[in-house]
């Protein structure tokens, strides 16, 4: 995280609770343009909740969250239950993410192309035919290239996730949200996901992952989090997560 | 429902006397009970009007037991030509096309078409009031009488009952020039003329005379000719499957009786405040 | 041959009236399912919409037929004001009727799609930051349409069927003409069968239309996930 590069994500004191039970107990995190933060936890710890409250898929029961200097319209009823201050807003802020799913979510009902194009023409206003150019080009980045025509269910899990990520590359978003993106894949499909979510920290994208591959955490990341129990249990580089002087708690996590 | 209860109970009634002889079976009269004061049905489910009454007074003649069902009259001849009832007897106006799939009795009634408009209607001042026109005899006279009743009503919608002798009448001499409504029953029609829906109906006089009577009728007036013969035929008679000679000819022979001794023309002011009896002359089939 | 004839060709002239009925009553039938649907949506009007579905679909289209054309008929306001033109001509009556009892069974249809469109579709519309319309318009309408088609298509159906009770309150559609070319024939059984046959006709027609909407819709012949 150097000082220098602007901040992409703050997130202060984020709290959520379903039901009485508390998932994530307050959690602090900041990504610098650039960084590739990977969040490894069991599961139930609350990762993947913790980055579904950044773009308020979930509503975090307290805290702020300010994504590329767009501030999260959290407010709270005289009961002090959360809510949405202002849709407007809330949208303003989502356009600054893009977030890939875990089982990928396309629009089952549009063509590989329009799943692509949908966001910058119907949210961002870019004039179709721009739109449709700049698809073409990402889908030949993630090697998709001579399936814009197709339907989703026509493609297998890892051609389905790669299409999703050209759909989150589409809008060029300050903030990547990667939720388990590999864990509904057919473990040979898993590489060629991988390899393309490598080829994107590499361009310098900031991106946020959870994810349960080790490998890929401690090669790509800038930054490994563990989270537990709805805390951050330690956080650093890779080199020290994975090397000798990691938490114990964390170096438990990785070999049970 | 009520036809079919009548059809088990006929059955029934077979299965326990399967070698009833001919005389003693019960006879299954066929009428709609819908049709005040014919036939109708009170509140209570029983069968009552003209019809009734006349019924029991022929069947007593004829020492026969008989019992009357109330059925739709779409079905009515269907089941008279499947067995499920030997006869009808609901008011049913000898026209020739009917005679074509039924054997009439002699008339035990003769009644003549009217037109009822509302009080109010323009309608109401029709040309020909309360003049007689008879289908049966041509002329120059009927000619002109139904040219000012096509130019009278033209352009008016006039409801009819479906099926009705009066159907096929405004059907063919008026046809164009008015908007026919059909109803399955009387009430429904009526209900439609005295909310304005239909601007006139033809109908039996026998039906109309005691409804002017009632609360609600007294909105509705008698308008232009009356009318009688041609399609809309020359009285009420009992209809009998064709080739039910024995059957047939007991019950003419009974009716004659009626009329003779001036039951009908008893009955007839009972029920319709007019004797609506026939003369002697007419018998077809 | 020459009463089977002339039967048919009453019967087909008859068919316009019919499929009028059938598609005003479609059209409006589905507009105001679509406006229960979204009064479902939100808590104030929910209660409206409910019971709106409660009564039309608890109680028989015929009695519902009834009582708009001779209930309503009935009211002095409705006799004497300026909506009894309409009222006053039972193909509108039928056409009412039908619209509010046919509305609350594709509400429900419509209602059952919506639940059942997959979480995760609309959550890739959130995610991208779309707006409600927008939303509606891209993700949520279609795949309702995809998801209610094979049912809503089966009230179609059944609303074809359901325009001969129109017959009942004077109307001359098929089954009108039908039942008074057997008044002045007695001829039960020939009649009805070639009005069922003019029946199957337009659902068969009907059917072959909504195959190919579906398969347009659809061009892999398999449900949405």
């Amino acid at each position: 995280m150097t000082q220098t590069s602007p901040s992409v994500l703050s997130a202060r004191g984020i709290t959520k609770s379903f039901g009485g039970r508390a998932v994530l107990r307050g959690i602090d995190l900041d990504a610098q343009r650039g960084d590739v933060v990977t969040i490894l936890g069991g599961s139930g710890s609350g990762k993947s909740t913790f980055l579904r409250c950044l773009n308020l898929l979930e509503l975090p029961d307290a805290g702020t969250i300010e994504i590329a200097g767009t501030r999260a319209p959290l407010a709270h009823d005289r009961h002090g239950k959360a809510r949405i201050a202002n849709p407007k807003a809330l949208n303003a802020l989502r356009t600054k993410t893009a977030m890939v799913f875990q089982n990928f979510n396309l629009w089952s009902h549009m063509t590989v192309l329009d799943n692509v194009i949908a966001a910058p023409v119907h949210v961002h206003g870019v004039p179709r035919a721009q739109a449709v150019d700049r698809a073409h080009g990402l889908l030949e980045k993630v090697g998709m290239a001579g399936f814009a025509g197709h339907w989703p269910r026509q493609l297998s899990g890892g051609q389905q996730q790669r299409v999703a990520i050209a759909r989150a590359l589409a809008t060029d978003p300050d903030l990547m949200l990667f939720d388990e993106p590999t864990s509904a894949l057919d473990p040979e499909r898993v590489r060629e996901v991988l390899d393309l979510m490598r080829a994107l920290a590499g361009e310098g994208r900031t991106m946020l992952i959870v994810t349960h591959e080790m490998a890929f955490a401690r090669d790509v990341s800038s930054h490994v989090v563990h989270v537990r129990d709805g805390v951050i249990e330690s956080m650093g580089p890779p080199a020290l997560m994975f090397g000798p002087d990691a938490s114990p708690v964390f170096r438990a996590f990785l070999s049970p | 429902m009520i036809r079919v209860a009548g059809l088990a109970l006929l059955l029934l009634l077979a299965a326990c006397h399967p070698r009833a002889p001919e005389g003693a079976r019960e006879l299954v009269i066929g009428t709609e009970g819908l049709y005040p004061p014919w036939n109708f049905t009170r509140a209570d489910g029983r069968l009552d009007g003209f019809e009734p009454d006349y019924m029991r007074d022929l069947c007593a003649r004829l020492h026969r037991r008989c019992r009357m069902v109330a059925m739709d009259w779409d079905g009515m001849v269907g089941a008279l030509q499947t067995g499920k009832i030997d006869l009808i007897a609901d008011a049913v106006q000898i026209t020739p096309e009917r005679a074509a799939v039924l054997w009439f009795s002699r008339p035990y009634a003769l009644t003549t078409g009217v037109i009822a408009t509302l009080r109010d209607s323009p309608l109401a001042g029709l040309p020909d009031r309360g003049a007689m026109m008879d289908f049966d005899r041509h002329g120059p006279d009927l000619d002109a009488r139904i040219g000012r009743l096509r130019k009278g009503l033209s352009g008016k919608v006039v409801g009819v009952e479906l099926s009705g002798a009066f159907d096929n009448f405004l059907n063919q001499s008026i046809g164009p020039h008015v908007t026919i409504r059909y109803y399955r029953t009387m009430g429904e029609r009526d209900l439609d003329l005295l909310n304005g829906r239909i601007d006139a109906t033809l109908e039996d006089e026998s039906y109309i005379r005691p409804l002017l009577a009632t609360r609600d009728g007294a909105a509705l007036a008698l308008a232009g000719p009356r009318m009688i013969g041609g399609s809309m035929g020359r009285g009420e008679a009992l209809a009998f499957r064709p080739g039910d000679a024995a059957l047939h000819d007991a019950f003419d022979g009974a009716i004659a009786a009626t009329l003779a001794d001036g039951t009908v023309r008893r009955l007839g002011l009972k029920w319709f405040r007019m004797d609506a009896t026939p003369p002697v002359a007419g018998k077809l089939r | 041959m020459d009463f089977l004839g002339t039967t048919s060709l009453g019967l087909l002239r008859a068919v316009p009236v019919t499929v009028l009925l059938f598609l005003a009553s479609a059209l409006g039938a589905s507009l105001v399912a679509a406006v229960l649907v979204a009064m479902q949506q939100a808590r104030v009007t929910q209660g409206l919409a409910r019971a709106w579905i409660f009564v039309f679909r608890g109680t028989p289209l015929l009695l519902q037929i009834f009582m708009v054309y001779y209930g309503i008929a009935a009211l002095g306001p409705i006799r004497h004001g300026f909506l009894w033109p309409a009222f006053r001509e039972p193909l509108f009556c039928a056409w009412l009727a039908m619209t509010c009892c046919c509305s609350a069974y594709i509400a429900e249809v419509l209602r059952g799609a919506l639940g059942a469109i997959p979480v995760g579709q609309i959550e890739a519309a959130l995610a991208c930051g779309m707006g409600r319309w927008t939303r509606l318009r891209l993700i949520v309408a279609p795949q309702v349409l995809r998801l209610a088609l094979p049912a809503y298509g089966n009230e179609l159906v059944m609303m074809i069927k359901s325009t001969s009770l129109a017959s009942s309150i004077t109307v001359l559609d098929v089954t009108g003409v039908a039942q008074q070319v057997i008044a002045h024939s007695y001829r039960t059984l020939d009649v009805f069968c070639l009005a069922a046959a003019v029946y199957l006709g337009m659902t068969a027609a009907l059917t072959a239309v909504l195959r190919r909407i579906e398969r347009s819709l659809d061009p892999l012949g398999s449900a949405p996930r």
